[in-house]
């Protein structure tokens, strides 16, 4: 299933470039203290935090994430944006809360 | 000797484990030269302890080691490969007293602290020793009371230092714990407790030392938190959430995201914020009792 | 969903406050930073992180809720357990990363 596929069946906007979203995410990475993101995450995961700072673009192009989703309605500031779509790094923001999107995305088989 | 004196040697007697840094990113033995360097940029260090995947240190590198390396174009090597193996520790039975003798006697610049299976539990610096040194009183002060008597207002005042991640909130509890002995509603409870914790942690992460002041009388709660710290220099940005300039170690606290100040107004019927760069902030939040 | 239910799907281990084991939770909050949990906790429940210092007891306290689920097999500090056994406050870690933590237990209460 490719990012684009995930945007059909889950209430999530679009904030990056409309071309980074033909990834397919390989299992999810939830957490928000940067530290524990590079030591745990693994390429190619969906990654949710509610960390907008830019330093998020600098860890997701490090650890090779698929994409950034911001949980709980928050909105990353401009210039995370721009990074984001820069570094070719999909980015996404959704009102339901870290644990329901979890939920949904390990529903559907992403693991 | 003089009392001062006798406090400080008191003070050396205590672990090294309340003086180390015990918030490090670990990394792995297969992460790249180039990645652990980007690790250490990330976080603003200048060393990291190598830990295997149950958490046992099997070495450190430092920033000088990393760019070397990358000078000798060894960036994609694993930094398993570079890093120091036969390191120095510190256990979690030193004194403080000890980490200063390693100090001195080895002349390193840091000390992981291990436990009998050789798992890292933290890291310690001189800095940090210079740092939480100040801070490593076992006095705080206690609620100091005063009932007016004509308009039945009940004062709570403590104080609390700033850096101090370890009693910070400890405030907050009390101030809880006093409200709900009388018996005022979970809301009204839950929005004092969630604007006291936030100011009480904003003056341990950005100011020096402050107070956190409780007015409690019949009608309403004003919760005042006023600090000597370097104040904030555009009030207007602090409070839009998201805007944060707590430094990366904060941030791996889970705090300095930039919605305290957003999160303390939604909890209040009225707000105030005063600043003085240099000199000081004065936060005043008003909860009314219905 | 049962805690018991929640220790055994994730395999957990209990850290402090084994007798609450036979509470029933509903709400379950993933988060590492404790303004967001200040802000966006309504309910009592658990809270899934891998923030392990004793400030996420204090934001626990402050929130009532009523327990705390540490993921990547973290276990807290000392001081962090104890401030957990005085405020009667339930601890368990498992190996589970939070994403997995979330998506076992997002399951099983769909089941029912």
């Amino acid at each position: 299933m490719t990012l684009r596929e995930l945007l059909d069946v889950l209430p999530l906007t679009n904030l990056g470039n409309e071309s980074d979203l033909e990834k397919t995410p390989k299992g999810g990475y939830v957490g928000d203290l940067l530290s524990n993101v590079m030591r745990f995450a693994k390429e190619g995961n969906i990654w949710i935090t509610v960390q907008t700072h830019i330093n998020v673009i600098a860890v997701a192009t490090l650890i090779g994430v698929s994409c950034v989703i911001f949980p709980c309605g928050v909105k990353p500031p401009e210039e995370t944006i721009a990074k984001a779509k820069e570094e070719h790094i999909a980015i996404l923001s959704t009102e339901l809360d870290a644990f329901t999107l979890c939920g949904k995305i390990y529903e559907l088989g992403i693991r | 000797m003089r009392e001062i004196d006798r406090d400080f040697y008191n003070l050396l007697k205590l672990p090294v484990t309340l003086i180390m840094n015990a918030n490090m990113p670990k990394v792995l033995p297969d992460r790249k030269v180039f990645q652990v360097r980007e690790i250490l940029k990330i976080n603003q260090l200048d060393g990291v302890a190598i830990t295997d995947e149950d958490g046992r240190l099997v070495g450190i590198v430092t920033m000088y080691d990393l760019l070397k390396a990358i000078e000798e174009d060894k960036r994609d090597a694993f930094v398993e490969d570079i890093m120091t193996k036969n390191v120095v520790t510190l256990s979690p039975s030193h004194t403080l007293a000890d980490a200063i003798e390693y100090f001195r006697v080895y002349g390193y610049g840091r000390f992981p602290v291990v436990d009998g299976a050789r798992v890292f539990l933290g890291m310690v610096t001189p800095l940090d020793i210079v740092i939480r040194l100040p801070i490593l009183k076992e006095e705080r002060e206690e609620i100091k009371e005063g009932r007016g008597e004509a308009t039945k207002v009940i004062r709570l005042e403590f104080s609390v230092e700033g850096g101090d991640f370890i009693n910070g909130g400890e405030a907050s509890s009390k101030i809880k714990r006093y409200l709900q002995n009388l018996g005022l509603s979970k809301d009204i409870i839950k929005r004092v407790a969630v604007a006291s914790y936030e100011m009480e942690m904003n003056i341990v992460i950005h100011a020096y030392r402050g107070k956190l002041i409780v007015e409690i009388s019949s009608d309403k709660i004003i919760i005042k938190a006023i600090d000597e710290g370097p104040g904030i220099e555009d009030v207007d940005k602090a409070i839009q959430p998201g805007y944060s300039t707590a430094s990366p170690k904060v941030r791996e606290l889970g705090f300095g995201a930039g919605m305290g100040l957003p999160n303390i107004i939604s909890c209040s019927d009225e707000f105030d914020i005063k600043s003085n760069v240099g000199v000081g902030t004065e936060v005043t939040s008003i909860i009314y009792i219905k | 969903m049962k805690l018991e239910e929640v220790k055994e799907l994730l395999s957990a281990k209990v850290l402090c406050g084994e007798c609450m084991l036979d509470r029933d939770v509903e709400y379950f909050y993933a988060s590492d930073l404790m303004s967001d949990i200040l802000a966006t906790v309504k309910e009592p429940g658990i809270l899934i992180t891998a923030m392990v210092q004793p400030q996420v007891v204090r934001t626990t306290q402050m929130l009532d809720l009523i327990g705390i689920i540490f993921v990547n097999g973290k276990v807290p500090p000392e001081e962090t357990l104890s401030l957990a056994r005085s405020n009667e406050i339930l601890i368990m870690s498992t190996k589970y990363s939070m994403f997995e933590t979330c998506g076992k237990i997002y399951l099983a209460l769909n089941k029912k």
